[in-house]
């Protein structure tokens, strides 16, 4: 029996509720009057009203979903006897349904909420039975039949799936990634086989793809195929339904070109659209756009609401979810630190072009996306990457560790390093005919490769066999075993040139390219990346004219095009706006990339194009030689975090751009700036590429030259030797960045006045510069500046002006007038004459000098400032003291 | 719910043992560390059931009363017995019959749960029967206004009631 007292409480809890709630303590006050154990009573009930925050009451003890059979439901749906609920959202209820004629099956009926033509639907089903008839594939649920209720509501039948939705079953399940492509391959081989037989799904989504447990595997089946086409195909006369009506509901898995208004112009794209959007949930537990993004917007300005909520790439929604990642990576039976290095990459780049918003850039089949994904697995360079072969020799070498660990570190290094080919023909969509026989060859390209580098296998030839003879070994074969393919043999050589530049032998890196060339004679498509190999060729060894005059060719050329590849334009803009931003003639690069950089944004390329990012980067840097500090700092702290958003911490990328802005906080005597970024570098790059690598060893020179330009000289010469050691190992006495690195030791024997130490360093390498690279090359200049420098601070200022003076005049030739190198190597000149005794020569190079240096770098520059302090002390030796007490002015700046 | 609405004992023993065997039947062909999630269990008790021994139920109302009750037995047992094993009394003695049906609550809670709803359906039988039918079966709230025969406005009006009520005895119970 009912407690009165209770009943009492309950009745002013109720009357309290229905008021508003400033009005309740009132009413309260009295009801309740004196009595003080009631009015706790119904307090403390409203302390608990309408708290959702707990409400575990709201949901059953034990999750009954799907609900079963509703009072309200009906017994039957046409001839179907309905058995119980299998779901239900915005279109309507799905039942199970029993059949039983003329056999007696278990099957799912769809049944649509009222409000749709049903006439129109139904005639539509009928022309379509027949396609639908031809789906037989063991993940389609099959469309049986369809009809309308007594009701007149339209209902289809189909086969009857039980089964979670995919996302649910893969976290139920915790498969991790490898799992999860592996049933999103399955799914997708099923959407394939009915676009085959000229069927759109058109509403692919979690909700519509389910997975039962069979025999210890996922079952996966797309149900709904077909009905979409049906549905809103009648819809479409109905406009007001296809505003809020939409069985679909949001937007998110529908492509723009079908949520649009002209949504009668979809394809095969349409699907792969869809797909994408459930591979990038299915990898990060995230969907690429929020639902508040659609959320009281026309369908007409969806396509407008994606671009200005551009989705960032899966690896970067799990960096961003903070907390939450761990549980995301638990659900994929990962960690999320790995789980987020997983998807960097391929997998982010996979995804992304899957839902590009112009249909134009996607997959253009679920066949293609497939064949990416089984890329991913293969270890192959997927065609959504960056264009160019340093990635595509990067996977070759995950994917062949193995054998490459037995050929060395070496090779490994220079595969790595190796950079540059493009295989634009393979990212042109309409080169698509090309593209596939370039990929033939490009995969013969890496068997003879594997077997070349397997032949390094020391139980066969002898431990000794280094990777030079094997590759060397390799350039004799290569001609003969593809005598019959030029197209193939010319691949090769491009790479096999490409990995020769990187061990700096330049001679055979030439010959390889040069016999390329003429075997694809009359090939424009590979002979433009073999120009391009030989153009980087012609850049690292210097020769700045013949590289312009390559880069500009291949510019030239691509201009040509009447229907030109954005995104080739823009590279070869960066080639040769990047050399000359290296060759120090910034002001002919800075407008080359300032057009590369309006051609992206024109094309509305994103940032985060492999393509794009490179101009941030360059111009940059070209900002940066020109002097353009403020400029340079934001662009390269722009290419810094691009970096970041597409790749993350402790990425190649990053890493190089960091190094960047490092080197320009060091020219801009940001000394204290720059050193944490250069350890940073040099720590991150042991992580990614380990300490012994040609990339590490050159941040880690770098670090210790910022060392040395604070005067930590101790520390600097620590890295700096070992610097020197480590690369001969690696790269061999007569590498380019060896005897880089020898330089830099020199100088810095120089700066701590050990002078013999630094006169026997500079004098071996000298030899080996001149013979290698050539008397006219910078380094044998820089080389002889170093040597008579020390010299003469050394006490002999006789040999030291030798070197000095061939130093300048080598440099006269080769580098422009206003180059800063020329005003400091003047500079140091001027001084040795000057401790020679002829005031007169001294005091015009010295001056000369300091001019150009105040040109280059301004007066406050460090070098401008040493070179005024070279004069001051040139006029108190000549006892000019006014003139003396000037220039220590401006030396002291 | 009128009296002779009320199941008697055997049929309560027989939907209990029917819950527990069905609930087996269906962890056994999960994978491990998979939940009940999708499964109809009470409704597959009563097409189970209905078919075996229709008669035994006056209406439908009458069969979710009983498999209220009968699940409300079956998790405080296991609660009970979850209880017991933490407690350290009944070290891993467990039944290979014992199943573990997937439920938030804690352990704790629940038992509380089980008693406040004691204390409620002595003031308020019918406030205690609207729980059992939404918390126990997952009954929505139009079919339990239907099974009841009271008005939906009714089920809604006791339900913010019943919401503050348990949650205040709940955390008395755990204060």
């Amino acid at each position: 029996m009912t407690d009165p007292r209770q009943q009492r409480a309950e009745d002013l809890f109720q009357r309290a509720l229905d008021l508003e709630p400033d009005q309740r303590a009132a009413f309260l006050d009295a009801e309740c009057g004196d009595d003080a154990a009631l009015r706790d009573e119904v307090d403390g009930l409203l302390g608990y009203a309408g708290d959702d925050a707990t409400g575990f009451l709201d949901k059953p003890a034990v999750p009954m979903a799907p609900p079963g059979r509703r009072l309200t439901d009906p017994d039957t749906v046409g001839p179907y006897r309905v058995l119980g609920r299998l779901g239900d959202g915005a279109y309507g209820v799905v039942y199970e349904v029993e059949q039983t004629e003329p056999i007696q099956r278990r099957l799912a009926l769809k049944l649509l909420k009222a409000g749709m033509d049903t006439e129109e639907i139904l005639a539509r089903f009928e022309t379509e039975r027949q396609t639908l008839a031809v789906l037989d594939h063991p993940n389609i649920a099959r469309v049986i039949d369809a009809g309308a209720s007594d009701g007149g509501r339209p209902y289809f039948v189909m086969e009857l799936v039980r089964g979670e939705t995919i996302t649910d079953y893969c976290d139920s399940m915790k498969l991790d990634l490898r799992a999860r492509l592996e049933l999103f391959i399955e799914v997708g081989r099923a959407v394939q086989h009915a676009h085959q037989r000229g069927v759109l799904h058109r509403d692919l989504k979690p909700s519509n793809i389910l997975v039962s447990h069979v025999d210890g595997r996922a079952m996966p089946k797309v149900i709904d195929f077909g009905i979409a086409k049906v549905t809103t195909a009648a819809a479409s006369s109905r406009p007001s339904y296809t505003l809020d009506g939409q069985a679909m509901g949001t937007p998110i898995y529908m492509s723009p070109e079908q949520s649009g208004r002209s949504r009668l112009d979809v394809d095969t794209a349409t699907d792969v659209y869809s797909m994408g959007v459930l591979l990038y949930e299915l990898l990060c537990g995230q969907l690429p756009y929020d639902a508040e993004v659609f959320r009281d917007v026309s369908p007409d300005r969806f396509e407008a609401r994606m671009r200005e909520n551009d989705p960032a790439p899966p690896s970067i929604r799990v960096q961003k979810l903070g907390d939450q990642a761990a549980a995301v990576a638990r659900r994929r039976s990962n960690e999320a630190w790995h789980l987020r290095s997983e998807l960097d990459g391929d997998l982010d780049w996979i995804v992304m072009r899957a839902i590009e918003r112009d249909r134009l850039r996607r997959y253009q089949t679920l066949q293609e996306l497939i064949q990416e994904i089984e890329r991913y697995f293969r270890d192959d360079p997927v065609l959504a990457g960056p264009p160019g072969i340093r990635y595509r020799l990067r996977k070759f070498v995950s994917r062949n560790r193995g054998a490459l660990m037995v050929a060395g570190l070496a090779m490994i290094s220079v595969l790595i390093a190796a950079g540059g080919l493009t295989y634009s023909l393979i990212e042109s969509n309409r080169q698509r005919m090309v593209a596939e026989s370039a990929r033939a060859e490009s995969d013969a390209v890496l068997v003879f490769l594997s077997n070349m580098l397997s032949s390094a296998d020391p139980g066969r030839e002898g431990a000794d066999v280094t990777v030079v003879e094997v590759l060397d070994a390799a350039s004799q074969d290569v001609g003969i075993d593809f005598a019959e393919q030029p197209q193939v043999e010319a691949r090769l050589r491009s790479v096999m040139g490409l990995v020769y530049r990187e061990l700096g032998r330049y001679d055979d890196a030439h010959a390889h390219f040069e016999r390329g060339l003429q075997l694809i004679d009359g090939r424009e498509d590979i002979g433009v990346d073999l120009q391009r190999e030989l153009g980087t060729l012609q850049r690292s060894e210097g020769d700045y004219a013949s590289a312009e005059s390559t880069f500009v060719r291949i510019l030239d050329a691509r201009r040509q095009d009447p229907s030109p590849d954005p995104r080739l334009l823009i590279q070869s803009l960066t080639d040769l706006g990047g050399l000359y931003v290296m060759a120090e003639r910034h002001d002919e690069g800075i407008p080359i990339l300032e057009e590369a950089q309006q051609l992206a944004r024109r094309e509305n390329l994103p940032d985060t194009d492999p393509v794009v990012a490179v101009i941030y980067t360059d111009l940059g840097n070209a900002y940066r030689s020109a002097g353009m500090f403020d400029e340079a700092e934001v662009l390269l702290l722009a290419a810094i975090d691009l970096a970041d958003r597409s790749h993350g911490h402790a990425h190649a990328g990053i890493i190089s751009d960091i190094q960047n802005l490092a080197g320009l906080y060091r020219e801009t005597g940001r000394l204290d700036e720059a050193l944490p970024l250069y350890r940073r570098c040099y720590v991150d790059g042991i992580e990614v590429f380990g300490g012994e690598h040609p990339v590490t060893l050159r941040f880690r020179s770098n670090y210790a030259l910022c060392l040395s330009d604070m005067g930590l000289y101790e520390e600097a010469l620590v890295h700096s030797q070992e610097v020197v050691t480590s690369r001969e190992a690696l790269l061999g006495l007569d590498n380019p960045s060896t005897l880089a690195s020898r330089l830099n030791l020199a100088l810095l024997y120089a700066r701590m006045d050990r002078y013999e130490e630094s006169a026997a360093s500079a004098r071996e390498t000298r030899q080996r510069i001149r013979t290698k690279m050539g008397e006219d090359h910078i380094y044998a200049m820089i080389v002889d500046h170093i040597l008579g420098s020390a010299l003469h601070l050394g006490g002999d200022p006789t040999a030291g002006e030798v070197y000095l003076r061939a130093a300048v005049t080598g440099m006269r030739e080769i580098l422009p007038a206003d180059s800063w190198r020329l005003g400091r190597t003047t500079s140091a000149w001027g001084a040795c004459v000057r401790d020679l005794g002829r005031h007169e020569d001294a005091e015009r190079l010295l001056t000369d000098g300091h001019r150009i240096l105040d040109e280059a770098l301004g007066p406050d520059d460090k070098r401008t400032r040493d070179a005024a302090g070279e004069l001051a002390r040139l006029y108190e030796l000549w006892q000019q003291p006014d003139a003396a007490a000037h220039w220590r002015e401006l030396a002291a700046r | 719910m009128s009296q002779d609405q009320q199941p008697s004992a055997e049929l309560l023993d027989t939907l209990y043992t029917e819950l527990r065997r069905l609930a087996r039947a269906r962890m056994r062909n999960l994978p491990p560390g998979n939940t009940l999630q999708p499964t109809a269990l009470v409704h597959e008790a009563f097409l189970r059931l209905n078919k075996t021994d229709g008669q035994q139920w006056n209406s439908q109302g009458h069969f979710f009363g009983a498999a209220a009750l009968a699940m409300r037995q079956i998790l405080v047992d296991q609660a009970r017995r979850k209880s017991r094993i933490r407690h350290g009394g009944e070290q891993k003695r467990m039944d290979v019959d014992d199943i573990d049906l997937p439920i938030e609550l804690p352990v704790d809670d629940l038992l509380a749960l089980d008693q406040a709803l004691t204390r409620l359906e002595k003031d308020d039988p019918r406030k205690a029967q609207i729980v059992m039918l939404r918390y126990f079966v997952g009954l929505e709230r139009e079919e339990v206004a239907e099974i009841m025969g009271i008005s939906l406005r009714t089920v809604d009006r006791d339900w913010r009631y019943i919401v503050a009520r348990l949650q205040r005895d709940l955390e008395a119970e755990a204060s």
